[in-house]
This record gives C-alpha cells, sequence and structure tokens, in this order.
C-alpha cells in the first residue's frame, strides 16, 4: 500500500488509578484514509482519542505524528503539527456566532497579536479579510454559510456537529479525529455525515473515526481497528472485521 | 427592520461617546459633577480591563484594586519621595504592574472558578498590607501625602476641567484599544477560551498564554487608572484599595452587562455615581443601594446594558408585528 503511516502510538497506555483504560496500545493511521476505531463502551476509545491529542497525559508508551514525537506537547502544539479532533459531548463556542467558530479554528493560520490588533495595523485588517472569507468557504463546503450570522448554541443539534466539524477543517488539519460525529444525529442526517467525510477525504485529510454507528462506520472506512478493555483485538477491512471471532465475542459475550 | 451597517459599527459609538463626553461640561450646573464624572472616567477604565478578563475570557479577579493601588503608590511615591515627573511615574507604573501581574499571572491562572477567586483575592490583600506597612515609602496605614500635581511635559492640568478632558482622553484610548482588541483574532480566541478551554487548544489557540496576556492588560488599564487617581487626589491610602473595591469593581462588570465593554462604562457610571444621590436615604444609603442591585440582577440577570438592548428589541418587535398585522 502506497499509503505512508502518518500517526502511530506505540505501547500506549493509560491508568486512571486503578482502571487501566489503554493496554499497550499499538495504533497506525495511514495517510489519506479514513481510518475507525470501534469497541464496546468503556473500551477506551475516548480515552485514546484524548492522550494523542494531549488533552490528557498517557501513563505509559509514546505516539508518533508524522514521524516525530508528540506524546508530551502541550495540546495547541499538535494541532499547529496538523492534528485536530472533534468532542464527543459538543464543545462549541455557545455564544459566538458560526463564522467566528469557524474562525477559532484558523487561529493557527493567522498572527495577529494583542499588540498589532489593538492599533488593527493594516495587515492584522487584511488578514481579518482573509480569514473571514476563508471560513465562509469553509461553511459552503459543508452547506452551513446561510447560518453563518447565527448564534451557535442556538442552532438545531444535527448543525452543531457539522459546525464543530467545519470548525476542525478550518485549522487546515493533516488528521482530523472525529469522536462519535454521529451520535444524536437522525439516519438522513447520518448519511449526508457519512458522503461529508468521504469529501473531506477526498480533500486529501487524513480521518480517525470513532463511532457506535456501525452502519457508518462500515460504509465510510478504509480500515478497522476493534479495542476492547484497553487492548486492540482486531483489525482490517470492515468486512473482515464484521466477521472476526473476537469482536464477535467483544461485543456479544463469551457463549 | 434593517439597521444601518454605520450605526452597528462600533466605530460610530466610539464618535458619539466622544462628542457627549467633549460638549458635556457647559451643561453641568456644578462644579461637583465634573469631580463625579473624573471618578466615573477613573473607574470605567478599570471595569473595562476586567470586563475582558471576566466578562470576555471569564476568568474571575478580586485583586484588581491592587492593581489599581500599585499604579497609584508607583506613581505618588516616585512623585512624593524623588520628585519624578508624572509622566515618568506613568512609564514604570506601567511596566512594573505589567511585569507583576505577568509573574503573579502565570501560576494564578492555572487555577479555575473559586481557586482563582481566591488566589486573586489573597493578592489583593497582601499588596494591601504591603500599602500599610512599608512606612518609609507609602507612608503606612495614615496614607502618603505630597504627591505632585498634574503636569505632562510642562502642561499642568490645573483646574478639574482640564484634569476631566485627561480622564477622557485616556478612557478613550483604552476602549479604543479594547473595542479593536475584542474585535480581532485574539478577541476571538479569548471568547473561545470561555467558552471551551479544551476546544481552544485543539485548535491551536495557546490557552494558558492569552489568559496571562489579557490579566497583563487589564492590571495595566487599572494602573493607568491608578496614575490618573493619584494625581488628581494627590494623595493615597491604602483603605481606598482594599478588598471592598476590588468586589465594587467586579459588580461594576456584572452590573453593566458581563461581555460588553459599554456595559463596563455603564456600570462603572451607576455604581460611583448612585452612592452619591443616595445621600438623601440618609443610613438607608446601603440598604436601597443593595436593594437596587438585587432587582437588576432578578429583573436583568444578563444586566443593565443587555436588559435594556433585549427591551428596545421588545418594543420594536411588538412594533413591527403590528405592522404586519395591518398588512393584507
Amino acid at each position: 500500500m502506497s499509503h505512508t503511516i502518518v500517526l502511530n502510538t506505540v505501547g500506549l497506555s493509560k491508568d486512571f488509578g486503578g482502571v487501566k483504560a489503554l493496554r499497550e496500545l499499538d495504533l497506525e493511521v495511514r495517510e489519506r484514509l479514513i481510518q475507525a476505531v470501534i469497541g464496546p463502551n468503556g473500551a477506551g476509545k475516548t480515552t485514546l482519542f484524548n492522550v494523542i491529542s494531549g488533552v490528557i497525559a498517557p501513563t505509559g508508551g509514546t505516539v508518533f505524528f508524522k514521524g516525530e514525537e508528540i506524546t508530551d506537547l502541550p495540546t495547541h502544539r499538535i494541532a499547529h503539527r496538523g492534528l485536530t479532533r472533534t468532542f464527543q459531548n459538543l464543545q462549541l463556542f455557545a455564544d459566538m456566532t458560526v463564522l467566528e467558530n469557524v474562525m477559532v479554528g484558523m487561529h493557527h493560520k493567522s498572527r495577529g497579536g494583542f499588540f498589532a490588533s489593538a492599533i488593527k495595523a493594516p495587515w492584522v485588517i487584511a488578514e481579518e479579510r482573509r480569514v473571514r472569507d476563508e471560513s465562509m468557504e469553509w461553511l459552503r463546503f459543508v452547506g452551513m454559510e446561510e447560518h453563518s450570522a447565527t448564534v451557535a448554541g442556538s442552532l438545531p443539534f444535527g448543525n452543531q456537529r457539522i459546525l464543530e466539524l467545519a470548525r476542525g477543517l478550518a485549522s487546515r488539519p493533516e488528521l482530523l479525529m472525529l469522536d462519535e460525529p454521529a451520535a444524536g444525529l437522525n439516519t438522513r442526517e447520518t448519511q449526508d455525515l457519512a458522503q461529508l467525510i468521504i469529501r473531506i477525504k477526498e480533500s486529501g485529510v487524513t480521518v480517525l473515526l470513532v463511532e457506535h454507528d456501525m452502519e457508518l462506520v462500515m460504509s465510510v472506512s478504509d480500515h478497522v481497528t476493534v479495542i476492547d478493555q484497553g487492548h486492540k483485538i482486531a483489525e482490517g477491512e470492515p468486512d473482515s472485521v464484521r466477521n472476526d471471532e473476537n469482536v464477535l465475542k467483544a461485543y456479544l459475550g463469551e457463549e | 427592520m434593517k439597521i444601518p451597517r454605520i450605526v452597528r459599527s462600533p466605530y460610530a459609538g466610539f464618535l458619539l461617546f466622544s462628542a457627549v463626553l467633549a460638549f458635556l461640561p457647559p451643561f453641568l450646573t456644578n462644579e461637583y459633577y465634573l469631580n463625579l464624572l473624573i471618578f466615573i472616567g477613573i473607574h470605567a477604565i478599570i471595569a473595562i480591563g476586567l470586563d475582558l478578563l471576566l466578562g470576555y475570557t471569564g476568568q474571575i479577579s478580586l485583586g484588581h484594586a491592587a492593581f489599581f493601588g500599585l499604579g497609584a503608590y508607583i506613581t505618588g511615591v516616585l512623585s512624593a519621595k524623588a520628585s519624578w515627573p508624572p509622566i515618568a511615574g506613568l512609564v514604570v507604573a506601567l511596566v512594573g504592574v505589567g511585569i507583576l501581574a505577568y509573574i503573579i499571572g502565570i501560576p494564578t491562572l492555572k487555577l479555575h472558578g473559586h481557586y482563582l477567586a481566591m488566589a486573586t483575592l489573597g493578592f489583593g490583600i497582601i499588596v494591601q498590607i504591603f500599602f500599610k506597612e512599608l512606612d518609609f515609602l507609602t507612608g503606612g496605614p495614615s496614607g502618603l501625602v505630597g504627591i505632585e500635581d498634574m503636569t505632562i511635559f510642562g502642561y499642568a492640568f490645573d483646574s478639574d476641567l482640564k484634569y476631566y478632558y485627561l480622564v477622557c482622553v485616556s478612557l478613550l484610548l483604552t476602549l479604543l484599544l479594547s473595542i479593536n482588541v475584542v474585535r480581532s483574532r485574539v478577541g476571538r480566541a479569548l471568547r473561545a477560551i470561555h467558552g471551551s478551554e479544551v476546544a481552544s487548544s485543539v485548535l491551536g489557540v495557546n490557552v494558558s498564554r492569552y489568559k496571562v496576556g489579557i490579566f497583563v492588560l487589564s492590571a495595566v488599564y487599572a494602573a493607568l487608572a491608578g496614575w490618573l487617581y493619584s494625581h488628581y487626589m494627590t494623595f493615597v491610602s491604602p483603605s481606598s484599595f482594599g478588598f471592598m473595591f476590588s468586589i465594587k469593581l467586579v459588580t461594576m462588570v456584572v452590573i453593566g452587562s458581563l461581555g460588553s465593554i459599554w456595559g463596563a462604562i455603564f456600570g462603572a457610571a451607576l455604581l460611583t455615581s448612585m452612592p452619591e444621590f443616595l445621600h438623601v436615604f440618609a443610613n438607608y444609603e446601603t440598604t436601597v443601594f443593595g436593594f437596587i442591585l438585587v432587582t437588576v440582577m432578578v429583573f436583568m440577570p444578563r444586566g443593565l446594558l443587555r436588559g435594556l438592548e433585549d427591551m428596545i428589541i421588545r418594543v420594536f418587535k411588538s412594533l413591527s408585528d403590528h405592522e404586519t398585522v395591518k398588512e393584507p
């Protein structure tokens, strides 16, 4: 396969007191593909996302992004390298408009600091215009341009999920991690989401997906990793994973 | 009803406000009102800074009276003890307070909620103790006398009217810089931090840097206000910079409307002037004052400015509803 590895974890572990949420987990994510991580509740999927994105520190193991270690980097530095994410329980900037939310996504693609902003330096004005225009482009990409002036907190739930995605895209990531993007969406919205995820891949962004909706996972993923109790128990193409003995055991319990 | 773009621009409000301030003095019937306006202006400068911190970024400070006091004492001591000109005192006050706020801010702003409130509260109390105990510099609990009148490059601000315009220029400058900051990449980052720290950081916002940055800026505003206060009063004492004043500053911002710069000015005006007008209630002054504050918060929980905005919008809506009903 010509797809090189963009993200990999080696022996990644995370303990919460006595609970081992991740145990020696090795994961490889290949560029320009959609990879899904699935597993029963409590398998450690969200913990995995939190550790990779730098929101929490692992107990052991390392995370490499584009061949460089990012394990101990602060979250915003990891974002600068080109890795961002969305959240299972939405983390929108609820009091800001839809457009402003996306513009925050472009934070590290722009430079205006306290001083230059306070005196409104000419280059800051030009930069603001660029950020605004590009952010509108991202809203158009996800089909939300008519909501640009709406306050994010007052959007319908489905639109809020999409907005979080647009905000992440605006930061021009190489790897976008989606934490249960279909949770709370109806069938129609989930289908639209699947189309959107595929378009994101086609634009050259690698997608790492945690999701419970199996139909979505099976329809968009190129590669699926199954974890249970912090272990990797299976991986491969969607069809082979679906019939894997270990996976069936993990989901349905032992005979 | 569509509001014209020019009216919605924040600079329209700024120009209107500047004009009102410039032409206000001849309409004042009493010299005393000028004195009151000077205090309102000084308080408004601190309130704007505190609103950037509290209203926009969501970080509380119960120690801002200390930065105000430090600004006042630094320039006061330099003037009274070393005969430095006020403009030199200003530079030392702004830079000194800025550096101190930076040093205090780095560990403090790692805290959240009540813990941040306690830490800033403690800082304020410690600074006030220094004002009281460093007798040889500050004059101790009885205060520092002998601060020179305000002169800037030889020009003496020797009347209340001249001082009023000096305060106005300082306030307008603070206001303009703040309007620009909140409507920029920095302002968005600050509001994003208020909304969700974790989401801000995964989008590349260096959360602690912005928190410390806005803390420093708000402290520097307070120091500017302290400088104006010091050379206006030509006397400072520790009791003006205590915990109660920090609380009053927070109240100005909350009553005015959190996250609105105009609200902060409004709150400063209200909380500075109201006690003066409530003197008629003599012994019941504080009770009436408290009653008014509680009433405002019950009926306008988003603060006075937003509360009034909401009311106006409601009135407009009901008017335009009537219009549409009439049309066939």
